[in-house]
């Protein structure tokens, strides 16, 4: 239950973050995704169960609010949830550049399935030219933002267990 | 066949994300109908985040400059880009086209519409689509297909209005489709969105037309959306095939992106 709600506030906190902060910002260039940094970290530390359900609620929020289909970005977010989660179970490793390279992994996974969807239901004309023009910066900023992200986690749960 | 309950647990859920998806594609009003709902939350948050730095903007000018000065300087850079907007887009278009048949026919033709000044609260928090977010809506009069410009020329339309919140498709992203003429030559074409870069390309512009780079690309009017002689962009590249009907032309929009202000909706 307490995981539920601290879940509830972190989406809420991020899903502002990303509508105002980061949609505040004009730029011609990608901006960082903020729910799959939050997604990647929730699905590492709690398993693939809690990161599937993590990814479809923060997936269906997105697509509401952001997205012109439902089910757009939740599809991505539900396969990226348990991936990372299930990831985790098999692959034992607690080095948040391990952690970054999962980000980066993901980052272009989702890329893959957004360009795929959006060109199957006419929302864009080229798989490959989204793709390209879209993964290689959001990689980038992704992985830049998520290292400071990872690291405060880290610090905040290894105090945490010491208590 | 027996399935792992991890991978039914994720088939139950990507099958449920699948279907949403169908659904929502054949009933495209269903997500503005749920968003509408959301953004009386998102949009406040928004507005006060744009309220907050244009505060705080204004008191670090306020220590260089007076308030006065700022008033005017708000008052007339609006009346500058409407001037520059109508020049650009209405004047030189009704100089090329249409100054001799006024003379011939005793033709007056008075300007169609007005400009209404608007700002922009939120630009598009992900890179899949090109869209921003007004600070009006359906209470303060916009309604969905209404063309937005700036000084620049044509930035967008209307496509979804909320009670105090309007999204607009820019003219850049690849759902956006214009109709456009080459203004030196009078060939008519759709502008269509690339979605990367910020070009723009036009399509259906038949082989034959004698177009080149640097030519200038306005709003044919035809369809009735989009008011004719907006200014658009300026061809930058141009690929004939003797092979195919149409050629490929890429279009530069006259409007910068990445940084758009002072912006007006069309009211007819």
């Amino acid at each position: 239950m307490k995981k539920t709600i601290i879940f509830i506030v972190l989406i809420f906190v991020v899903f502002v973050l990303q509508a105002v902060l980061i949609g505040g910002v004009q730029t011609r260039w990608s901006k960082p995704d903020l729910p799959l940094i939050l997604l990647v970290l929730w699905a590492w530390r709690n398993g693939w169960k809690r990161g599937l359900l993590a990814g479809f609620a923060i997936g269906l929020l997105e697509d509401i609010f952001f997205f012109p289909l439902l089910g757009l970005r939740t599809f991505s977010l539900v396969l990226i949830g348990f991936l990372v989660g299930e990831a985790r179970e098999r692959i034992y490793q607690e080095n948040v550049i391990f952690l970054l390279l999962v980000m980066g992994v993901v980052t272009v996974l989702n890329g893959v399935i957004l360009s795929l969807w959006l060109s199957i239901f006419h929302l864009s004309s080229s798989f490959l030219g989204k793709f390209i023009s879209l993964i290689f910066p959001a990689f980038l900023y992704n992985c830049l933002l998520a290292f400071p992200i990872f690291l405060a986690e880290e610090a905040f749960a290894k105090k945490s267990s010491r208590f | 066949m027996k399935i792992h309950p991890k991978i039914f647990f994720l088939i139950t859920f990507l099958f449920l994300s699948f279907i949403l998806l169908s659904v929502s594609s054949y009933k495209r009003d269903i997500t503005p109908l749920l968003r509408e709902k959301g953004y009386a939350v998102i949009g406040f948050l928004q507005t006060a985040s744009l309220g907050v730095k244009m505060r705080l903007a204004e008191f670090l000018e306020d220590i260089h400059t007076s308030e006065k000065l700022r008033e005017e300087n708000e008052v007339l850079k609006a009346e500058i880009a409407r001037l520059l907007f109508k020049e650009k887009s209405y004047y030189e278009e009704i100089i090329s086209s249409n100054q001799r048949l006024k003379e011939l026919l005793g033709f007056k033709k008075e300007q169609p519409y007005q400009l209404l000044p608007t700002e922009v609260i939120a630009y598009t928090p992900h890179n899949y689509f090109k869209t921003v977010v007004l600070g009006e809506g359906e209470k303060e009069g916009i309604e969905k297909d209404m063309v937005v410009v700036n000084a620049q020329g044509l930035v967008g339309k209307v496509i979804e209005v909320y009670p105090h919140q309007a999204k607009v498709l820019l003219a850049s992203d690849e759902a956006s489709k214009v109709g456009v003429r080459v203004q030196r030559t009078g060939d008519v074409a759709i502008l269509q969105g690339k979605g990367e870069r910020g070009i723009c390309e036009l399509k259906y512009l038949l082989g034959k037309a004698s177009v080149e780079v640097g030519d200038r690309v306005v709003t044919s009017g035809l369809g009735g959306l989009f008011p004719e002689g907006i200014l658009v962009g300026k061809i930058s590249q141009v690929r004939k095939n003797p092979n195919q009907l149409f050629q490929e032309v890429e279009v530069v929009p006259s409007v910068d992106f990445g940084k758009l202000e002072e912006l007006f909706l069309i009211k007819k």
